[in-house]
């Protein structure tokens, strides 16, 4: 029988004994010893069956109980074993990698910090800060052709873009101290940036009050809210930052 | 600040709020994302790309002219609570809400009527469709053999380094399994 797989544990991870998973069936999820070290967290799934957005809904719901149990690294939704043995195999020819990584993310969770501006303002910064740009504006207002619009709009938007990395980098540094790795992450509207942060669970108070003094510092100039604690979804690969600290 | 910030427990996450993580991150070993998900995966790219098209610059473009037009940055400026009630939580928000049950939508109308009927090509070709417009075509990945149980990875371009079709039973090597890299911070 398959395996739907939620993520790679310590074999002692012990679960709520009835949580249930993937797929039409309820099966049960439960914890597999794989080798020295090793375990994951796993249930049965009928190959054949098709997944449904409910199954993303189970899927969030067991890694959120085997995160307050346990650290764990999530597996990406979808992901399923042909069997024990395939399994098996998998965890014990990367034993090392997976083991160091969980050594790494024992401990941490995952923090979304996503702050939100005031569009206009931001815009009225860079007209002011851009003679050129002001000039271009003025330059479509009355009957603008669509390829002049689409020109201030690019240059708007490659400021735009900078005007987020310089803040971004803004928001990494003044939370540095206080966590241990970041990824940008798309933001879902223009005038936002987004980052996940990986933050060691006893440093969480000293986390929010670095976002809290940010966001008192700037005066409401951007609205600050948080998702997490979160399984360490972003950190299970390579592509995040580790924070740069003090030396 | 006022807003969700410090609102924060064990259960502060909806659904809508991680999905790009469940369906974006974490670790792939030999695995396959069902077809049957085209729909979520769509409404995440569909977050990512909001940037950088040329809506987005026609839209810049012409916040600009507003604001250049009405004197700039000394016009009275609604305040942030509100910009977030109408920005972020009303807009976004419910933006999101209904492209979610949008996707729901898709699948069901992807999904064959039971579990136990065979998924051919009609399904993959429904998906593949739903992508190709989504995406304005032509990037999709062909399949050379749709009916492969139904259990395909459509693959939408989506700028992450995601791998290949995925429903043979080998194993390929990927690259996202090893730990993190200590690489130079930007």
């Amino acid at each position: 029988m398959p395996l739907y797989l939620y993520g790679v544990v310590r074999p002692d991870c012990a679960l709520p004994a009835d949580l249930t998973g993937v797929g039409p069936d309820d099966s049960p999820v439960r914890t597999v010893a794989v080798s020295d070290g090793l375990g994951a967290v796993v249930s049965e799934l009928d190959g054949e069956q098709p997944l449904e957005g409910r199954d993303v809904l189970a899927h969030k719901r067991v890694l959120d109980e085997v995160f307050t149990a346990c650290t764990v690294l999530p597996f990406r939704f979808g992901t399923v074993a042909q069997d024990d043995e395939q399994l098996q195999t998998e965890l014990e020819a990367h034993a090392g990698d997976y083991l160091e990584t969980l050594q790494m993310l024992e401990d941490k969770v995952e923090v979304e910090v996503t702050a939100s501006y005031d569009e206009d303002a931001v815009l009225g910064e860079i007209l002011a800060a851009r003679p050129d740009v002001r000039e271009l504006s003025r330059s479509t207002q009355g009957a603008p052709e669509m390829r002049s619009l689409v020109e201030l709009g690019e240059v708007v938007a490659e400021e735009v873009d900078r005007w987020r990395d310089a803040e971004l980098a803004r928001l990494v540094d003044r939370l540095a101290p206080s966590s241990s790795g970041y990824a940008e992450r798309a933001p879902r509207q223009d005038a936002a940036l987004r980052a996940a942060f990986l933050v060691a669970r006893d440093s969480l108070p000293a986390f929010d009050a670095a976002l809290g003094d940010l966001a008192r510092e700037t005066q409401g100039r951007y609205a600050i809210e948080t998702v997490g604690p979160l399984p360490p979804y972003s950190f299970t690969g390579a592509d995040w930052s580790p924070a740069r600290r003090e030396e | 600040m006022a807003v969700a910030y410090g609102s924060r427990g064990p259960n502060s996450s909806g659904l809508y709020e991680v999905l790009d993580l469940i369906l974006d991150k974490g670790l792939v070993i030999d695995a396959y994302v069902r077809v049957s998900l085209v729909g979520i995966e769509i409404l995440t790219i569909d977050a990512r790309i909001v940037v950088a098209s040329v809506d987005t610059y026609l839209r810049f473009a012409e916040a600009v002219n507003r604001l250049e037009l009405g004197g700039g940055q000394d016009q009275q400026k609604p305040g942030v609570p509100e910009l977030l009630s109408q920005g972020v939580e009303g807009g976004a928000r419910s933006k999101a809400k209904g492209a979610l049950s949008g996707a729901g939508e898709t699948i069901s109308n992807a999904l064959p009527g039971g579990g136990d009927q065979d998924q051919g090509p009609g399904l993959m070709d429904r998906a593949r469709e739903a992508i190709g417009d989504k995406l304005g075509g032509g990037e999709q990945e062909t399949g050379e053999d749709a009916g492969d149980e139904g259990d395909r990875q459509a693959q939408p371009q989506s700028g992450q380094s995601r791998r290949g079709p995925g429903p043979s039973a080998g194993r390929a090597p990927r690259e996202e399994r090893r730990p993190p890299q200590r690489r130079g911070s930007r």
